[in-house]
């Protein structure tokens, strides 16, 4: 245990350790699948309620996705992935700000654990080249050889620059973050970790913004005319 | 009047945090990988210093694709 944070088995099914981070994930997934499903279950011609909201929000998503990534096909057909990379790092950088959180079992933010973090990534990454090759087929292989083959370990070391520095930054940022709460809590209760704890909620947002923007960044490279 | 069309603001900003950590990362991926060569096969700092070379040339190519890319779109504009 390092400055309250729990590490170790939740439980196990049959041999299987289940960690507390993936019942904290799995606990933000459901709550966002329960908030969609209640907002989808009884869809209307003229939207009220939770249904208006989240018609707002796609649209939303969608126009801004577009204006990013400059083609509107790549963008609806990558807007669904990217708003729910949003809503999950969101809800899971602020899921440590739950009071005491750094001291119960289940409530330190998945995207404090780097293995968390790197999934995240290695989906962009998975996902980049999909784009890619959906787009341009063949020849999109064709990028990692161009301007010429002697660039190729260049482009490869570029290639795997892009999740590192997605996993890096994400992780440190909410590590570090909770690391500092949990430090403060210990040294000056309540007023001092209230301070903190209110900048984490712009930093929560904003490294959350980050990925998904960089994602929508590197899908978009992919998939455009560059290639 | 032509109307100049202004980037998004969320495009400059990716555009930014973009090259810094891709460059950061690419130094730092490449110098821990020569770094653990020498380690491993006691080579003294040959592997890192070949690690940070080629972390930097990197860093300079994507410094270099990001140039060029914004020249192009302005003489396209």
């Amino acid at each position: 245990m390092i400055f309250g944070m729990w590490d170790g088995a939740f439980f196990h099914i049959g041999p299987i350790p289940v960690d507390h981070l993936v019942v904290t994930e799995w606990v933000i997934i459901a709550l966002i699948g329960i908030i969609a499903f209640m907002a989808t279950r009884d869809m209307q011609r003229v939207p009220r309620g939770l249904q208006n909201a989240f018609e707002a929000i796609i649209i939303f998503t969608k126009d801004f996705f577009t204006q990013l990534m400059d083609e509107e096909h790549v963008a609806k057909k990558w807007a669904p992935l990217l708003t729910a990379f949003f809503l999950f790092i969101l809800i899971s950088n602020y899921s440590g700000l739950i009071p005491g959180a750094a001291h119960i079992a289940g409530f330190q933010p998945p995207t404090s654990n780097w293995n968390v973090t790197m999934t995240l990534a290695i989906i962009t990454f998975f996902s980049v080249h999909v784009a890619g090759l959906s787009e341009h087929g063949g020849h999109y292989l064709h990028h990692f050889v161009s301007p010429s083959p002697l660039m190729l370990p260049l482009n490869l070391v570029e290639e795997v620059a892009h999740p590192l520095s997605l996993t890096v930054r994400l992780f440190g940022n909410i590590f570090g973050e909770e690391m500092v709460i949990a430090f403060l809590l210990f040294m000056a209760p309540f007023v001092v970790p209230a301070a903190i704890m209110g900048l984490s909620l712009l930093l929560g947002a904003i490294q959350a913004v980050v990925f998904t923007i960089l994602s929508a960044s590197y899908i978009a490279a992919a998939a455009g005319e560059g290639h | 009047m032509a109307e100049k069309k202004k980037k998004h603001w969320a495009r400059a900003f990716s555009e930014a945090i973009n090259l810094v950590t891709t460059i950061a990362a690419a130094v730092g991926f490449c110098g821990y990988g020569g770094w653990w060569l020498d380690q491993k096969y006691g080579t003294g700092p040959k592997f890192t210093v070949i690690g940070v070379l080629l972390g930097m040339a990197t860093a300079i190519k994507v410094m270099w694709d990001r140039m060029v890319a914004d020249q192009h779109k302005k003489e396209t504009k």
